[in-house]
């Protein structure tokens, strides 16, 4: 399995906390889950770009896999990445809008990557807003820049996803986040 | 690496003599080149029903009912027979309860207004699974992480009996979370990721552990609402004593009980059969 670049890892983090706008930040950690996602087996990246509503080039990020090779805890073969780099935790909305995303594209996994976290605890907030989203049938794996520091290879990454899924399945929620 | 974007695909459209395939012929001409559909075969295909031409590159089957029509799951198993992807185009996501448990283990896509998007990821989702198809795979046994291991041995448990149970299992290369806190009778007790399941579907696998004298019905009775509850698929029932290994199929959910003894003789590769066996009577036991 691949061991991650770590000088790379340990400045693209820094370069997270760099000032900029909301886009040009959340492209930062875009750029920096794009390295670390195709780092697995059995996975290809795809970037479409799409205008923001200040009509700014906005990457659209996704990944395609092949879910015997990847490992990866996802059913959908086409997976959205929402990137929130933020100093401030995600809030509810944003998990609303994460999951129209996937509803009206016709899939139900997404891979939600929150920088400082979720708003609020098991139960409210935007942890709330994940089961919500989950009784309708949408599944939100989120991991933070804490899980993303603590990575040192592709397997490490696998690992996370699938015990934030089994996480998100037993409790409906997420106690670990 | 996959197809070249540019390859032409060809696939075959499988629907319902009266389904409306309107909206999935407009999602699929973005997506593929070639669209083939049951009722434009040549007459002479009822000789070899179901008569898939040799061309296509992946079947899509188009649900728009609660039960499906014959035709379309004899078309689903003769490409699926045949080595070609089979894909789910669901017309709205309330159908997806009613699909049969081995179809829930397809790419399922729900055709929404969204049409641009759903075309996209329709696009995708056939690309991705007709270079899965043709990649030669061999499948890998469990991998066990030595720092997992730690993790699960530094928690705090129920009791010994349900360390045990989650220590067993995350040798065996599975990935365990337990219920917070733990021993919460009115929660399933453990979950686990079972790495080399042939879907993300059928995983993860729902765990209780039962004390001494428990009423065995009783608890499968209540694993089986566990696993209606998280839409879960297979659960495991571990019993301290005696020798026990049966299976309990019942309103589309499979539970093995399994005493402890039982399942700590098992390895990776028998742990597998195990659930692989309970997937297929699941298939089986299905309406």
């Amino acid at each position: 399995m691949t061991n991650f670049n770590l000088d790379r890892l340990s400045q693209e983090l820094v370069r997270l906390e760099e000032a900029g706008t909301a886009t040009s930040k959340g492209r930062k950690l875009q750029d920096l889950m794009e390295y670390l996602l195709s780092q697995i087996p059995g996975l290809t990246i795809i970037n479409r770009n799409t205008l923001d509503t200040a009509r700014s080039e906005e990457k659209d990020l996704w990944l395609k896999h092949d879910p015997r090779l990847s490992g990866l805890p996802f059913a959908d073969l086409a997976v959205p990445v929402e990137c929130k780099n933020e100093r401030t935790r995600a809030s509810a909305a944003y998990i609303r809008e994460f999951a129209t995303k996937i509803r009206d594209s016709g899939g139900f996994d997404g891979l939600f990557v929150a920088k400082a976290g979720l708003a609020g605890s098991a139960g409210y907030s935007a942890h709330s807003a994940i089961t919500s989203e989950l009784s309708h049938g949408i599944r939100i794996t989120v991991i933070t820049g804490e899980d993303i520091a603590a990575l040192r290879s592709a397997e490490d990454l696998i690992a996370l996803l699938q015990d934030r899924y089994t996480e998100l399945r037993l409790f409906q929620t997420y106690k670990s986040i | 690496m996959g197809l070249p974007d540019r390859h032409p695909l060809t696939v075959f459209l499988s629907a319902g003599a009266t389904t409306d395939t309107t909206l999935a012929r407009r999602l699929l001409s973005r997506a593929a080149d070639v669209i083939v559909s049951w009722d434009e075969l040549p007459g002479d295909s009822a000789q070899r029903l179901p008569g898939i031409p040799d061309s296509v590159d992946a079947l899509i089957a188009v649900i728009d009912r609660r039960s499906m029509p014959t035709g379309v799951l004899l078309e689903l198993g003769a490409a699926l027979g045949r080595g070609l992807p089979a894909i789910i185009l669901l017309a709205n996501a309330e159908l997806l309860n009613a699909l049969p448990p081995s179809l829930r283990e397809l790419p399922i896509v729900v055709a929404t207004e969204a049409g641009d998007a759903v075309a996209q990821r329709l696009s995708d989702t056939i690309r991705s699974a007709v270079d899965a198809a043709r990649a030669s795979y061999v499948p890998e046994p469990p991998r066990t992480t030595k720092t997992y291991l730690k993790e699960v041995r530094e928690r705090d448990w129920a009791d010994e009996s349900e360390r045990r149970v989650a220590t067993i299992f995350a040798g065996l290369g599975a990935r365990v979370v337990g219920q917070e806190p733990a021993n919460t009778s009115s929660q399933v007790d453990l979950a686990a990721w079972i790495p080399g399941l042939p879907s993300p579907h059928l995983n993860p696998v729902l765990i209780e552990v039962t004390g001494r004298r428990p009423s065995i019905r009783a608890k499968e009775q209540q694993l089986l609402g566990f696993l209606h509850d998280r839409g879960a698929q297979l659960g495991v029932l571990v019993i301290p004593e005696g020798d026990t290994l049966r299976w309990n199929v019942a309103e589309g959910k499979a539970i093995i009980v399994i005493s402890i003894d039982r399942l700590s003789q098992l390895t990776a590769d028998s742990l597998m059969r195990l659930l692989m066996d309970g997937r297929n009577k699941l298939a089986h036991a299905a309406p």
